[in-house]
């Protein structure tokens, strides 16, 4: 393997690292807030994704980015509705109940989405992108390229992650988050307005991970099936980095594209490394959570009896 | 007036009813009688009726494995589905590929496998513990997943694993079967006795209907096998180690043992239930094993309150029986089929949020309402108790 091919292999991880830190950063703040994992969380981005192609195809006057905000505005009142409705309602009931409130709304939204958008599953519609180009520069000595939209999509997942950790920082609305999130109870009592943080924290979560899907799907025919993997590599994200914090899991969520596009590497792994990319991908982060069995960052949790 | 019933010594019926088996016999009563009714030509029982009702006996199989699993150990995993994916592809192979192997070494060699995978899982959960150990093992899912897809030797990819014979009842027309290799002529003379030419050499409806039968003593019975379980020395030290592993650690309880013994269990069962969704269905592709299968089994189990058995098995019924069973022959679900799938997770949103005991508080609230209006109308009849 070259010095060429391995940053080239480090480049073609950028846009799935943005996408993934996107659905991890939601994944995260609704485990932190709510103590539940969201199975629904790819769904809605899904939902917000759909939406966002079905406007764009609709109002083809419309800018893009607009059609991007509507769909990430769809996606944040679905996830506003999960909680407020059956979530919040919920408090009482086991962690393990609380998934399974989570897994109802995924079956019904892998439903429902594809009637409700039914004439961009059956036409197979291709969704409209910022560009198709692919952007190619010299550096080193050596020419790397990588696709316009996948570089802006790491952009975006920077600048919107750096907005969120500010606001996690700086804001009220961070200050309660991280009060909800260290001791739901205590923070009620002094106070922070616990249901409302939770609720925007969903609701957030929703509209981050839908620009994820959008950079996802983009360009090309969709399927409620887009997010499968990034939803499912999220949660190994948060495992992997730790849950304890809310920037570790966004460290997971660099490792494992970087470990997936490794894997598909043909120089590495042979010719047939694409057929079993996921497969090592997965066995490859399960032996370093094994390693490190409360996150990279994380630390162990001392229960009392 | 006063209650003498409680002074009257029951009657044996009544006695009979509250023994804890009641329930499983109950079920496997009714589902026979369904295959008894069909074989009779009961236009109301349709073959896809039966194969509803094989699939939720086979999914329930997984559910016991879980429910202890889950309701007795307190231990969450989300590998079901790649841990029952194994045991169908394992029985899938052997039968196809290696037809001198016996049915039985077919099942055995799916357990082993399972007993291996339990082990490492179960190792597994002692480092790492609650909803990262199903993310960990959601994990695990997946790699099976590709294996299954990508294997294509073993599993034959993504058009799917099949068998041509039901096994046992069949099994004088599989070619080559063990008792040919052992000995041609032994197997030709065998061959021609009338008895076992009734048994093993059914045609496939005969067959398909034998299975079913036997399926049901084998739901049956596995049910009667975990719950005897889980009322042992096992299952109470797992209760206590739910509750809290230092506690019962400090009870002088092996965490380790009986980790692992959850886990056998769970992937036992799963994988035991792969050979028997072989067997009955003779196909499997790999979109069957994805994270939905796991979610749908921990739907069951929660949905029948985790603990309970005949929940479970009620469970499973809603989960994967409601569309070929009931909903199927309706033609407005016919041709919205995603009406179905709304439909049951609006119902186990429901049942989650507000009996999150699962089927059993049902059972139980409906119980209360019952006595409660029983003693109204006792009251209404014989007047005030002195």
């Amino acid at each position: 393997m070259s010095l060429q091919d391995f940053l080239q292999t480090i480049l073609n991880s950028l846009p799935m690292i943005g996408r993934y830190a996107l659905v991890t950063m939601g994944i995260v703040l609704i485990f932190r807030t709510t103590a539940t994992t969201n199975f629904a969380q790819g769904l809605i981005a899904t939902f917000g994704t759909f939406a966002i192609t079905w406007a764009a195809l609709q109002w083809t006057g419309l800018s893009l980015w607009l059609c991007l905000l509507l769909g990430m505005a769809v996606a944040f009142v679905l996830g506003m509705l999960v909680d407020v409705a059956l979530i919040r309602r919920a408090r009482h009931i086991t962690p393990s109940g609380k998934q399974m409130i989570t897994m109802g709304v995924m079956m019904i939204l892998v439903n429902v989405t594809p009637v409700a958008f039914n004439n961009l599953i059956i036409y197979n519609t291709q969704g409209r992108s910022f560009s198709q180009g692919i952007l190619q520069f010299d550096m080193l000595g050596m020419r790397f390229n990588i696709t316009e939209m996948g570089l802006l999509g790491f952009a975006m997942a920077v600048v919107l992650l750096g907005v969120t950790f500010a606001a996690l920082k700086y804001t009220k609305w961070g200050l309660g988050v991280r009060a909800t999130a260290a001791n739901e109870t205590v923070a009620q009592m002094l106070g922070v307005n616990t249901r409302v943080i939770t609720a925007f924290s969903w609701a957030l979560a929703g509209a981050l991970a839908t620009v994820g899907g959008f950079f996802t799907g983009a360009g090309a025919p969709l399927s409620v099936t887009l997010m499968g993997n990034a939803q499912v590599f999220g949660f190994l994200a948060c495992v992997l980095g730790g849950f304890g914090s809310f920037p570790a899991p966004i460290l997971g969520a660099v490792i494992i594209p970087l470990v997936y596009n490794f894997a598909g590497n043909t120089s590495i792994m042979g010719p047939n490394a694409g057929m079993w990319q996921n497969a090592m991908t997965f066995l490859a982060v399960l032996l370093l959570i094994l390693i490190f069995p409360n996150g990279i960052l994380g630390k162990k949790l001392i229960k009392k009896v | 007036m006063q209650n003498h019933a409680s002074l009257q010594p029951e009657s044996a019926v009544r006695r009979a009813l509250k023994h804890p088996f009641a329930g499983f016999l109950l079920i496997g009563l009714l589902l026979l009688s369904l295959q008894v009714l069909s074989i009779l030509g009961v236009d109301f029982v349709k073959s896809s009726m039966l194969n509803g009702f094989a699939s939720v006996m086979v999914y329930s199989i997984v559910g016991y494995g879980f429910t202890f699993l889950l309701g007795y150990a307190g231990l969450a995993s989300l590998g079901t589905a790649g841990f029952v994916g194994l045991g169908a592809y394992i029985a899938g192979y052997l039968i196809r590929e290696q037809p001198q192997v016996p049915y039985l070494g077919v099942i055995l060699g799916a357990v082993l496998v399972s007993v291996v995978l339990g082990v490492a899982v179960g190792f597994i959960s002692l480092r790492i513990e609650g909803i990262f150990l199903a993310i960990v093992t959601l994990g695990l899912s997946e790699i099976f997943y590709q294996i299954f897809n990508n294997w294509l030797g073993f599993t034959n990819g993504s058009m799917g694993s099949s068998i041509s014979k039901y096994p046992i009842f069949q099994f004088f027309q599989n070619e080559g079967n063990w008792l040919s290799a052992l000995n041609a002529d032994w197997f030709a003379r065998v061959s021609e006795v009338p008895l076992l030419k009734a048994v093993f050499d059914m045609k496939t409806l005969d067959a398909r209907r034998s299975f079913y039968i036997l399926l049901v003593v084998i739901t049956v019975g596995l049910m009667m096998l975990t719950y005897n379980l889980g009322k042992s020395s096992t299952g109470r030290a797992m209760l206590a180690m739910k509750n809290s592993s230092s506690a019962a650690q400090a009870m002088g309880i092996s965490l380790l043992k009986y980790r692992l013994l959850a886990f056998l269990m769970s992937t036992i069962f799963a994988g035991f239930a792969g050979v028997m969704f072989m067997s009955y269905f003779k196909f499997s592709t790999p979109t069957n094993y994805t994270i939905i299968f796991s979610l749908n089994i921990l739907a069951a189990v929660l949905i029948g309150g985790s603990k309970n058995l005949v929940g479970t098995f009620l469970g499973c019924l809603i989960v994967f029986g409601l569309t070929p069973i009931f909903l199927q022959d309706i033609p407005f679900f016919r041709d919205n089929s995603w009406v179905i799938n709304v439909t049951i997770g609006t119902i186990i949103i429901l049942i989650v949020m507000f009996y999150p005991g699962g089927l059993v508080q049902l059972g139980q609230k409906l119980k209360q309402a019952i006595h409660r209006l029983t003693a109204k109308r006792r009251l209404y009849k014989y007047g005030e108790d002195d």
